[in-house]
Protein backbone atom coordinates (compact mmCIF):
# COMPACT_ATOMS: atom_id res chain seq x y z
CA UNK A 1 0.00 0.00 0.00
CA UNK A 2 1.36 3.13 -0.98
CA UNK A 3 1.60 5.71 1.94
CA UNK A 4 -0.58 8.64 0.83
CA UNK A 5 -3.38 5.46 0.01
CA UNK A 6 -5.98 5.17 2.42
CA UNK A 7 -6.02 1.33 4.38
CA UNK A 8 -8.24 -1.33 4.40
CA UNK A 9 -9.71 -1.72 7.85
CA UNK A 10 -11.95 -4.62 8.52
CA UNK A 11 -14.45 -4.25 11.00
CA UNK A 12 -14.62 -6.48 14.24
CA UNK A 13 -16.93 -7.48 17.14
CA UNK A 14 -16.02 -4.12 18.96
CA UNK A 15 -16.50 -1.83 16.04
CA UNK A 16 -19.39 -3.30 14.25
CA UNK A 17 -22.11 -0.51 14.98
CA UNK A 18 -19.42 2.37 14.55
CA UNK A 19 -18.85 1.40 11.09
CA UNK A 20 -22.82 0.67 10.45
CA UNK A 21 -23.30 4.17 11.58
CA UNK A 22 -19.73 5.69 9.86
CA UNK A 23 -21.70 3.82 6.38
CA UNK A 24 -24.11 6.40 7.08
CA UNK A 25 -21.49 9.39 7.32
CA UNK A 26 -22.67 9.48 11.54
CA UNK A 27 -19.96 9.39 14.06
CA UNK A 28 -21.17 7.73 16.87
CA UNK A 29 -18.71 7.56 20.50
CA UNK A 30 -19.37 4.99 23.26
CA UNK A 31 -21.63 7.10 25.94
CA UNK A 32 -22.69 5.35 29.41
CA UNK A 33 -25.95 4.36 29.57
CA UNK A 34 -25.87 4.94 33.67
CA UNK A 35 -24.19 8.46 33.44
CA UNK A 36 -24.16 9.84 30.14
CA UNK A 37 -20.47 10.28 30.28
CA UNK A 38 -18.71 9.98 26.53
CA UNK A 39 -15.77 7.73 26.58
CA UNK A 40 -12.72 7.10 24.29
CA UNK A 41 -13.38 4.70 21.47
CA UNK A 42 -11.76 1.65 22.35
CA UNK A 43 -12.83 1.44 26.33
CA UNK A 44 -15.16 -0.69 27.43
CA UNK A 45 -16.33 0.40 30.70
CA UNK A 46 -17.45 3.83 31.80
CA UNK A 47 -14.52 5.77 32.61
CA UNK A 48 -16.20 8.47 34.76
CA UNK A 49 -18.46 5.74 36.78
CA UNK A 50 -17.03 2.44 36.17
CA UNK A 51 -20.12 1.23 34.76
CA UNK A 52 -20.06 -1.53 32.02
CA UNK A 53 -23.15 -0.10 29.95
CA UNK A 54 -21.85 1.35 27.01
CA UNK A 55 -23.87 2.43 23.94
CA UNK A 56 -22.96 4.22 20.92
CA UNK A 57 -24.44 7.11 20.39
CA UNK A 58 -24.92 9.79 17.33
CA UNK A 59 -22.18 12.29 18.06
CA UNK A 60 -21.61 15.90 16.30
CA UNK A 61 -19.01 14.75 14.19
CA UNK A 62 -17.03 18.45 15.22
CA UNK A 63 -13.54 18.79 17.04
CA UNK A 64 -10.57 20.82 17.07
CA UNK A 65 -6.60 20.35 16.68
CA UNK A 66 -4.86 19.51 19.58
CA UNK A 67 -1.53 18.64 17.75
CA UNK A 68 -0.48 17.14 14.46
CA UNK A 69 2.68 16.33 12.14
CA UNK A 70 3.19 17.28 8.63
CA UNK A 71 4.89 14.17 6.86
CA UNK A 72 6.83 14.63 3.40
CA UNK A 73 5.22 11.87 1.47
CA UNK A 74 4.87 12.48 -2.20
CA UNK A 75 2.11 9.74 -2.73
CA UNK A 76 -0.52 12.95 -1.43
CA UNK A 77 -1.68 15.27 -3.72
CA UNK A 78 -1.36 17.82 -4.12
CA UNK A 79 2.10 18.67 -2.62
CA UNK A 80 3.40 15.95 -1.24
CA UNK A 81 2.57 16.76 2.49
CA UNK A 82 0.68 13.99 4.62
CA UNK A 83 -1.46 16.34 7.39
CA UNK A 84 -1.98 14.04 10.72
CA UNK A 85 -4.00 15.60 13.15
CA UNK A 86 -4.87 14.38 16.97
CA UNK A 87 -8.20 15.38 17.29
CA UNK A 88 -10.30 16.63 20.60
CA UNK A 89 -13.91 16.13 19.49
CA UNK A 90 -16.01 17.87 20.95
CA UNK A 91 -17.61 15.26 23.42
CA UNK A 92 -14.28 14.75 24.80
CA UNK A 93 -12.78 11.60 23.28
CA UNK A 94 -9.63 12.25 20.83
CA UNK A 95 -8.98 10.53 17.74
CA UNK A 96 -6.26 10.37 15.00
CA UNK A 97 -6.41 10.93 11.65
CA UNK A 98 -5.83 12.60 8.64
CA UNK A 99 -6.62 16.21 8.03
CA UNK A 100 -7.73 16.84 4.28
CA UNK A 101 -9.34 19.02 1.71
CA UNK A 102 -7.81 22.77 1.35
CA UNK A 103 -5.68 24.75 4.22
CA UNK A 104 -5.04 21.14 5.54
CA UNK A 105 -1.07 22.18 5.70
CA UNK A 106 -2.33 25.71 7.16
CA UNK A 107 -3.01 23.55 10.32
CA UNK A 108 -2.57 25.07 13.92
CA UNK A 109 -3.78 24.38 17.16
CA UNK A 110 -7.42 24.21 18.23
CA UNK A 111 -8.48 24.52 14.49
CA UNK A 112 -11.88 23.46 14.20
CA UNK A 113 -12.24 20.71 11.81
CA UNK A 114 -15.50 18.72 11.24
CA UNK A 115 -15.26 14.90 10.47
CA UNK A 116 -16.41 13.03 7.03
CA UNK A 117 -15.85 9.62 6.04
CA UNK A 118 -13.93 8.23 2.84
CA UNK A 119 -14.51 4.41 1.82
CA UNK A 120 -11.40 3.01 0.28
CA UNK A 121 -12.99 0.03 -1.68
CA UNK A 122 -13.25 -2.84 0.01
CA UNK A 123 -12.91 -1.46 3.09
CA UNK A 124 -14.78 0.09 6.02
CA UNK A 125 -15.86 3.76 6.09
CA UNK A 126 -12.60 5.86 7.70
CA UNK A 127 -13.40 9.34 9.78
CA UNK A 128 -11.33 12.15 8.05
CA UNK A 129 -11.03 15.55 9.39
CA UNK A 130 -11.52 18.69 7.20
CA UNK A 131 -10.80 22.05 8.56
CA UNK A 132 -14.54 24.29 9.30
CA UNK A 133 -13.15 26.82 7.12
CA UNK A 134 -12.07 24.16 4.13
CA UNK A 135 -14.64 25.00 1.13
CA UNK A 136 -13.61 21.01 -0.08
CA UNK A 137 -16.64 17.96 -0.04
CA UNK A 138 -14.84 14.92 0.16
CA UNK A 139 -15.99 12.17 -2.79
CA UNK A 140 -17.24 9.64 -0.16
CA UNK A 141 -15.14 6.54 -2.55
CA UNK A 142 -11.99 7.31 -3.13
CA UNK A 143 -9.01 4.81 -4.94
CA UNK B 1 18.11 -20.94 55.32
CA UNK B 2 15.80 -18.20 54.51
CA UNK B 3 15.21 -19.18 50.80
CA UNK B 4 14.06 -14.77 50.07
CA UNK B 5 17.06 -14.01 52.71
CA UNK B 6 19.83 -11.30 52.09
CA UNK B 7 22.21 -13.98 50.23
CA UNK B 8 19.72 -14.30 47.26
CA UNK B 9 19.80 -11.48 46.35
CA UNK B 10 20.14 -10.63 43.14
CA UNK B 11 22.51 -8.96 40.91
CA UNK B 12 23.64 -8.45 36.84
CA UNK B 13 26.62 -11.01 36.29
CA UNK B 14 26.98 -11.14 32.46
CA UNK B 15 26.63 -9.26 29.62
CA UNK B 16 26.50 -10.39 25.80
CA UNK B 17 26.34 -8.31 22.94
CA UNK B 18 26.62 -9.14 19.10
CA UNK B 19 27.46 -7.11 16.34
CA UNK B 20 24.65 -5.03 15.96
CA UNK B 21 23.33 -3.13 12.59
CA UNK B 22 23.24 -4.00 9.27
CA UNK B 23 23.95 -7.49 10.14
CA UNK B 24 22.37 -9.80 7.74
CA UNK B 25 22.04 -13.75 7.42
CA UNK B 26 21.20 -14.39 10.80
CA UNK B 27 18.02 -15.07 12.33
CA UNK B 28 16.50 -13.21 15.42
CA UNK B 29 16.63 -16.51 17.41
CA UNK B 30 20.30 -17.60 16.26
CA UNK B 31 20.68 -14.06 16.94
CA UNK B 32 19.34 -14.46 20.46
CA UNK B 33 21.49 -17.71 21.27
CA UNK B 34 24.69 -15.99 20.33
CA UNK B 35 23.76 -13.12 22.70
CA UNK B 36 22.87 -16.29 25.15
CA UNK B 37 25.88 -17.93 24.72
CA UNK B 38 28.40 -14.68 25.07
CA UNK B 39 26.61 -14.00 28.26
CA UNK B 40 27.26 -16.53 29.84
CA UNK B 41 31.01 -16.62 28.69
CA UNK B 42 31.28 -12.82 30.14
CA UNK B 43 30.04 -14.63 33.31
CA UNK B 44 32.34 -17.46 33.79
CA UNK B 45 29.72 -19.61 33.48
CA UNK B 46 28.65 -23.01 31.52
CA UNK B 47 25.47 -23.10 29.58
CA UNK B 48 24.55 -25.89 31.14
CA UNK B 49 24.74 -23.33 34.88
CA UNK B 50 21.13 -21.20 33.32
CA UNK B 51 17.88 -22.48 34.48
CA UNK B 52 15.59 -19.61 33.87
CA UNK B 53 15.03 -17.65 30.30
CA UNK B 54 13.14 -14.53 29.49
CA UNK B 55 13.04 -13.19 25.62
CA UNK B 56 11.67 -10.20 24.04
CA UNK B 57 11.19 -10.81 20.67
CA UNK B 58 11.05 -7.06 19.41
CA UNK B 59 8.86 -6.32 16.48
CA UNK B 60 9.51 -9.29 14.27
CA UNK B 61 8.92 -12.05 16.84
CA UNK B 62 11.36 -14.30 15.73
CA UNK B 63 12.34 -15.80 18.80
CA UNK B 64 9.35 -17.98 20.77
CA UNK B 65 9.18 -20.17 23.47
CA UNK B 66 10.89 -23.28 21.72
CA UNK B 67 14.12 -21.57 20.87
CA UNK B 68 15.29 -21.74 23.95
CA UNK B 69 15.66 -25.53 23.35
CA UNK B 70 17.46 -24.97 19.94
CA UNK B 71 19.91 -22.91 21.72
CA UNK B 72 21.11 -25.03 23.70
CA UNK B 73 18.97 -24.80 26.80
CA UNK B 74 17.85 -27.59 28.68
CA UNK B 75 15.69 -28.08 32.01
CA UNK B 76 14.75 -24.70 32.52
CA UNK B 77 13.25 -23.73 36.05
CA UNK B 78 11.17 -20.78 34.46
CA UNK B 79 10.79 -19.52 31.07
CA UNK B 80 8.46 -17.32 29.29
CA UNK B 81 8.40 -14.12 26.39
CA UNK B 82 7.72 -11.21 27.97
CA UNK B 83 6.26 -8.16 25.83
CA UNK B 84 6.44 -4.74 27.76
CA UNK B 85 7.47 -2.98 24.47
CA UNK B 86 10.61 -0.38 25.38
CA UNK B 87 9.90 -0.94 28.82
CA UNK B 88 10.93 -4.65 28.39
CA UNK B 89 14.11 -5.00 29.46
CA UNK B 90 14.00 -3.30 32.58
CA UNK B 91 10.51 -5.54 33.26
CA UNK B 92 12.95 -8.45 32.56
CA UNK B 93 15.26 -7.80 35.05
CA UNK B 94 12.59 -6.99 37.28
CA UNK B 95 10.98 -10.68 37.53
CA UNK B 96 14.00 -11.99 36.94
CA UNK B 97 15.95 -10.43 40.42
CA UNK B 98 12.55 -11.41 42.05
CA UNK B 99 12.58 -14.82 40.70
CA UNK B 100 16.19 -15.56 41.84
CA UNK B 101 15.72 -13.95 45.11
CA UNK B 102 12.28 -16.35 45.65
CA UNK B 103 14.71 -19.50 44.63
CA UNK B 104 12.57 -20.10 41.98
CA UNK B 105 15.80 -20.13 39.27
CA UNK B 106 19.59 -19.72 40.45
CA UNK B 107 20.75 -18.24 36.69
CA UNK B 108 18.16 -16.43 34.39
CA UNK B 109 19.25 -15.16 31.47
CA UNK B 110 17.50 -12.02 29.82
CA UNK B 111 17.66 -11.66 25.94
CA UNK B 112 16.37 -9.16 23.34
CA UNK B 113 17.18 -9.79 19.85
CA UNK B 114 15.45 -8.63 16.48
CA UNK B 115 15.87 -8.61 13.07
CA UNK B 116 14.06 -5.41 11.54
CA UNK B 117 16.10 -4.36 8.78
CA UNK B 118 16.36 -6.48 5.67
CA UNK B 119 18.89 -6.25 2.66
CA UNK B 120 17.43 -3.80 0.17
CA UNK B 121 14.79 -2.43 2.29
CA UNK B 122 15.26 1.75 3.77
CA UNK B 123 15.38 1.53 7.47
CA UNK B 124 13.17 3.58 7.76
CA UNK B 125 10.75 0.75 6.25
CA UNK B 126 11.12 -1.49 9.25
CA UNK B 127 9.13 0.78 11.87
CA UNK B 128 6.70 1.92 9.29
CA UNK B 129 4.02 0.63 11.04
CA UNK B 130 4.27 -3.27 9.59
CA UNK B 131 2.71 -5.97 11.91
CA UNK B 132 0.52 -3.67 13.99
CA UNK B 133 -3.40 -4.29 14.20
CA UNK B 134 -5.92 -4.06 10.80
CA UNK B 135 -8.68 -4.32 12.12
CA UNK B 136 -11.33 -2.79 13.99
CA UNK B 137 -11.26 0.89 15.51
CA UNK B 138 -7.31 0.89 16.40
CA UNK B 139 -6.72 0.39 12.77
CA UNK B 140 -8.02 4.17 11.71
CA UNK B 141 -4.66 5.80 12.79
CA UNK B 142 -2.91 3.30 10.79
CA UNK B 143 -5.49 3.15 7.56
CA UNK B 144 -5.93 6.89 7.33
CA UNK B 145 -1.98 7.81 7.53
CA UNK B 146 0.01 7.09 11.13
CA UNK B 147 2.37 4.90 10.15
CA UNK B 148 4.25 4.26 13.03
CA UNK B 149 6.12 6.20 15.89
CA UNK B 150 7.98 9.01 14.09
CA UNK B 151 4.34 9.98 13.51
CA UNK B 152 2.82 9.46 17.13
CA UNK B 153 6.20 10.74 18.74
CA UNK B 154 6.48 14.20 16.43
CA UNK B 155 2.77 14.79 17.69
CA UNK B 156 3.77 14.61 21.64
CA UNK B 157 6.35 16.71 20.55
CA UNK B 158 4.63 18.94 18.94
CA UNK B 159 2.50 19.28 21.44
CA UNK B 160 5.15 19.75 24.32
CA UNK B 161 6.48 22.64 22.22
CA UNK B 162 2.86 24.38 21.99
CA UNK B 163 2.88 24.72 25.20
CA UNK B 164 6.46 24.76 26.77
CA UNK B 165 7.89 26.75 24.06
CA UNK B 166 10.68 24.12 23.24
CA UNK B 167 12.41 24.09 20.21
CA UNK B 168 13.45 22.26 17.14
CA UNK B 169 17.20 23.05 17.79
CA UNK B 170 16.95 22.13 21.59
CA UNK B 171 15.78 18.92 20.05
CA UNK B 172 18.84 18.80 18.01
CA UNK B 173 20.90 19.42 21.31
CA UNK B 174 20.31 15.67 22.61
CA UNK B 175 21.51 14.49 19.18
CA UNK B 176 24.30 16.12 18.82
CA UNK B 177 25.22 15.21 22.91
CA UNK B 178 24.54 11.53 21.93
CA UNK B 179 26.73 11.47 19.00
CA UNK B 180 29.40 13.38 21.10
CA UNK B 181 29.33 9.90 23.31
CA UNK B 182 29.07 7.71 20.66
CA UNK B 183 32.49 8.80 19.23
CA UNK B 184 33.67 7.41 22.30
CA UNK B 185 32.40 4.53 21.96
CA UNK B 186 33.80 1.22 19.53
CA UNK B 187 30.13 -0.68 19.33
CA UNK B 188 28.53 2.94 18.25
CA UNK B 189 26.94 2.26 14.54
CA UNK B 190 27.35 5.87 14.25
CA UNK B 191 30.65 7.95 15.57
CA UNK B 192 31.12 10.70 13.12
CA UNK B 193 30.59 13.98 14.82
CA UNK B 194 26.74 15.81 14.23
CA UNK B 195 26.79 19.29 14.08
CA UNK B 196 23.27 21.12 15.38
CA UNK B 197 23.44 22.87 12.05
CA UNK B 198 23.53 19.08 10.17
CA UNK B 199 20.31 18.40 12.11
CA UNK B 200 18.53 21.48 11.09
CA UNK B 201 19.62 20.44 7.38
CA UNK B 202 18.62 16.54 8.07
CA UNK B 203 15.88 16.15 6.07
CA UNK B 204 12.30 16.17 7.88
CA UNK B 205 10.49 12.62 8.73
CA UNK B 206 7.52 13.99 10.07
CA UNK B 207 7.41 17.70 11.09
CA UNK B 208 9.38 18.65 13.74
CA UNK B 209 11.00 15.33 13.73
CA UNK B 210 14.43 15.56 11.63
CA UNK B 211 15.96 12.50 10.55
CA UNK B 212 18.69 13.09 13.43
CA UNK B 213 15.85 13.57 15.71
CA UNK B 214 15.30 9.73 15.06
CA UNK B 215 16.75 6.42 16.10
CA UNK B 216 18.71 4.33 14.10
CA UNK B 217 17.31 0.51 13.58
CA UNK B 218 19.89 -3.05 14.11
CA UNK B 219 19.55 -6.04 13.57
CA UNK B 220 21.43 -8.13 16.41
CA UNK B 221 21.11 -9.46 20.06
CA UNK B 222 21.81 -8.33 23.55
CA UNK B 223 21.40 -10.52 26.49
CA UNK B 224 22.20 -10.27 30.16
CA UNK B 225 22.59 -13.15 32.90
CA UNK B 226 21.62 -12.56 36.37
CA UNK B 227 21.78 -14.57 39.68
CA UNK B 228 22.52 -14.51 43.09
CA UNK B 229 25.14 -11.68 44.76
CA UNK B 230 26.84 -14.55 46.54
CA UNK B 231 27.50 -16.94 43.81
CA UNK B 232 28.69 -13.81 41.60
CA UNK B 233 31.35 -13.00 43.79
CA UNK B 234 33.04 -15.80 42.71
CA UNK B 235 32.18 -14.97 38.43
CA UNK B 236 34.42 -13.37 35.89
CA UNK B 237 32.66 -9.88 36.18
CA UNK B 238 32.22 -7.00 38.82
CA UNK B 239 28.93 -7.47 39.82
CA UNK B 240 26.20 -4.96 39.01
CA UNK B 241 23.80 -4.19 41.95
CA UNK B 242 20.24 -3.62 41.45
CA UNK B 243 19.31 -0.74 44.31
CA UNK B 244 15.91 -0.35 43.37
CA UNK B 245 13.50 -0.92 40.28
CA UNK B 246 9.91 0.56 39.10
CA UNK B 247 7.14 0.18 36.13
CA UNK B 248 4.53 2.92 35.30
CA UNK B 249 2.19 1.76 33.06
CA UNK B 250 -0.81 4.83 33.41
CA UNK B 251 -3.50 3.19 31.06
CA UNK B 252 -3.79 7.16 29.52
CA UNK B 253 -7.38 8.28 28.50
CA UNK B 254 -7.14 9.24 24.80
CA UNK B 255 -9.44 11.84 25.56
CA UNK B 256 -9.74 15.63 27.14
CA UNK B 257 -7.45 15.87 29.27
CA UNK B 258 -4.62 13.40 28.30
CA UNK B 259 -1.14 14.32 29.62
CA UNK B 260 0.16 12.87 26.46
CA UNK B 261 3.30 14.97 24.96
CA UNK B 262 3.10 16.65 28.21
CA UNK B 263 4.03 14.12 30.80
CA UNK B 264 5.20 10.53 30.42
CA UNK B 265 4.83 7.53 33.19
CA UNK B 266 8.61 8.24 33.88
CA UNK B 267 8.02 10.23 36.99
CA UNK B 268 5.76 7.54 38.75
CA UNK B 269 8.25 4.68 37.51
CA UNK B 270 11.48 6.36 38.71
CA UNK B 271 9.67 7.58 42.16
CA UNK B 272 9.28 4.02 43.18
CA UNK B 273 12.60 2.73 41.73
CA UNK B 274 14.26 5.79 43.70
CA UNK B 275 12.41 4.37 46.82
CA UNK B 276 13.31 1.31 46.90
CA UNK B 277 17.07 2.21 46.48
CA UNK B 278 16.13 4.90 49.06
CA UNK B 279 17.99 7.72 46.76
CA UNK B 280 16.58 10.54 45.56
CA UNK B 281 17.35 11.50 41.71
CA UNK B 282 19.67 14.39 43.03
CA UNK B 283 21.82 10.96 44.19
CA UNK B 284 22.00 9.62 40.48
CA UNK B 285 25.47 10.11 38.72
CA UNK B 286 24.38 9.12 35.40
CA UNK B 287 21.19 8.16 33.63
CA UNK B 288 20.79 5.44 30.75
CA UNK B 289 17.20 6.79 29.01
CA UNK B 290 15.63 5.37 25.96
CA UNK B 291 16.01 7.79 23.31
CA UNK B 292 13.91 6.18 20.73
CA UNK B 293 13.65 9.90 19.56
CA UNK B 294 15.45 13.13 20.92
CA UNK B 295 11.91 14.25 22.29
CA UNK B 296 11.98 11.43 24.28
CA UNK B 297 14.89 11.56 25.95
CA UNK B 298 13.69 14.89 26.60
CA UNK B 299 10.92 14.18 28.35
CA UNK B 300 12.15 11.51 30.60
CA UNK B 301 14.46 14.11 31.66
CA UNK B 302 11.88 15.97 32.72
CA UNK B 303 9.89 12.64 34.06
CA UNK B 304 12.78 11.97 36.66
CA UNK B 305 13.21 15.20 37.98
CA UNK B 306 16.56 15.94 36.40
CA UNK B 307 15.28 19.03 35.59
CA UNK B 308 12.10 21.12 36.46
CA UNK B 309 9.10 20.04 34.02
CA UNK B 310 8.36 22.00 30.82
CA UNK B 311 12.23 22.69 31.22
CA UNK B 312 13.79 20.10 29.17
CA UNK B 313 14.62 21.96 26.37
CA UNK B 314 16.94 24.87 27.57
CA UNK B 315 18.40 22.06 30.47
CA UNK B 316 19.98 19.62 27.19
CA UNK B 317 20.99 23.03 25.31
CA UNK B 318 23.08 23.82 27.97
CA UNK B 319 25.09 21.08 27.41
CA UNK B 320 24.51 19.80 30.57
CA UNK B 321 24.00 15.95 29.16
CA UNK B 322 27.00 15.99 26.43
CA UNK B 323 30.53 14.63 27.78
CA UNK B 324 31.66 17.33 30.29
CA UNK B 325 28.36 18.54 31.68
CA UNK B 326 26.82 17.98 35.46
CA UNK B 327 24.92 14.78 33.72
CA UNK B 328 25.77 12.34 31.52
CA UNK B 329 23.09 11.21 29.91
CA UNK B 330 23.55 7.99 27.23
CA UNK B 331 27.19 7.43 27.40
CA UNK B 332 27.45 4.91 24.77
CA UNK B 333 25.45 7.08 22.56
CA UNK B 334 22.01 5.98 23.05
CA UNK B 335 19.78 4.32 20.41
CA UNK B 336 20.02 7.58 18.63
CA UNK B 337 24.14 7.14 17.54
CA UNK B 338 24.92 3.66 19.01
CA UNK B 339 22.69 0.83 18.34
CA UNK B 340 18.75 0.39 18.55
CA UNK B 341 18.21 -3.04 21.19
CA UNK B 342 15.08 -1.50 22.48
CA UNK B 343 15.93 -1.03 26.25
CA UNK B 344 18.56 -3.39 26.34
CA UNK B 345 20.64 -0.48 24.56
CA UNK B 346 20.32 1.71 28.02
CA UNK B 347 20.63 -1.04 29.99
CA UNK B 348 24.08 -2.58 28.58
CA UNK B 349 25.34 1.18 28.47
CA UNK B 350 24.94 1.27 32.55
CA UNK B 351 26.07 -2.23 32.77
CA UNK B 352 29.70 -0.95 31.20
CA UNK B 353 29.54 1.79 33.22
CA UNK B 354 28.76 0.01 36.39
CA UNK B 355 31.66 -1.91 35.97
CA UNK B 356 33.82 0.00 34.85
CA UNK B 357 34.78 -0.70 31.14
CA UNK B 358 33.05 2.38 29.53
CA UNK B 359 36.81 2.89 28.60
CA UNK B 360 37.37 6.50 26.56
CA UNK B 361 33.78 7.53 27.71
CA UNK B 362 33.82 5.67 31.35
CA UNK B 363 32.38 8.40 34.01
CA UNK B 364 34.87 8.38 36.99
CA UNK B 365 31.88 8.45 39.28
CA UNK B 366 29.56 5.77 38.84
CA UNK B 367 28.27 5.00 42.21
CA UNK B 368 24.45 5.44 40.96
CA UNK B 369 23.13 4.63 37.32
CA UNK B 370 19.42 5.16 36.49
CA UNK B 371 18.42 3.24 33.58
CA UNK B 372 14.72 4.17 31.88
CA UNK B 373 12.66 1.72 29.37
CA UNK B 374 10.04 3.35 27.56
CA UNK B 375 7.30 1.59 25.72
CA UNK B 376 4.41 2.25 23.01
CA UNK B 377 4.02 6.21 22.80
CA UNK B 378 5.31 6.68 26.01
CA UNK B 379 2.51 4.11 27.85
CA UNK B 380 4.82 2.28 29.73
CA UNK B 381 8.35 2.80 31.87
CA UNK B 382 10.25 0.55 33.46
CA UNK B 383 13.51 1.94 35.64
CA UNK B 384 16.63 -0.03 37.16
CA UNK B 385 19.39 1.76 39.39
CA UNK B 386 22.14 -0.33 39.23
CA UNK B 387 25.26 0.63 41.13
CA UNK B 388 28.56 -1.05 41.22
CA UNK B 389 28.26 -0.95 45.11
CA UNK B 390 26.52 -3.55 47.05
CA UNK B 391 23.32 -1.58 48.36
CA UNK B 392 24.22 -3.06 52.31
CA UNK B 393 27.41 -2.23 52.32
Amino acid sequence: MEPGQFGKITRDSASTEFFDAAVQGQLVLPQCRHCAAWQPLTTQICTACDHHDLIWSPASGRGSVVTWTIVPDPTVEPDGQRVMVLIELHEGPWLVTRLVGDGATDVRHAMPVTISFVTPPGGEPLPLAIGESSNDQLDDQVA
Amino acid sequence: MDQRGQHRRAVIAGLGMTDMGKIYGRTSAQLAGEAIRLAVKDAGLRLSDVDGLLTNTGLYGGTDMYAGKDIGLRDLRLQSQVQAFGSSAGVMVQYAALAVESGAADAIVCVFSDTPLHPGERTGASYSGKGRVSGGIPAIGYATGMRGAPTMYAMAARRHMLTYGTTSQQLGAVAVAARQWAAMNPQAQFRQTLTLEEHQDSRVVADPFHLFDCCTVSNGGIAILITTADRATDLAQPSVHLWGWGQAHPGRLHARGSNFGLEGPGRESSTSALSMAGITVDDIDIAQLYDCFTFTTLLTLEDYGFCPRGEGGPFVASGAIAPGGSLPVNTGGGQLSSYYMWGMTPLSEGIIQARGHGGDRQVAKNDLIAVSGNGGYMDFHSTLVLSPHDPKE
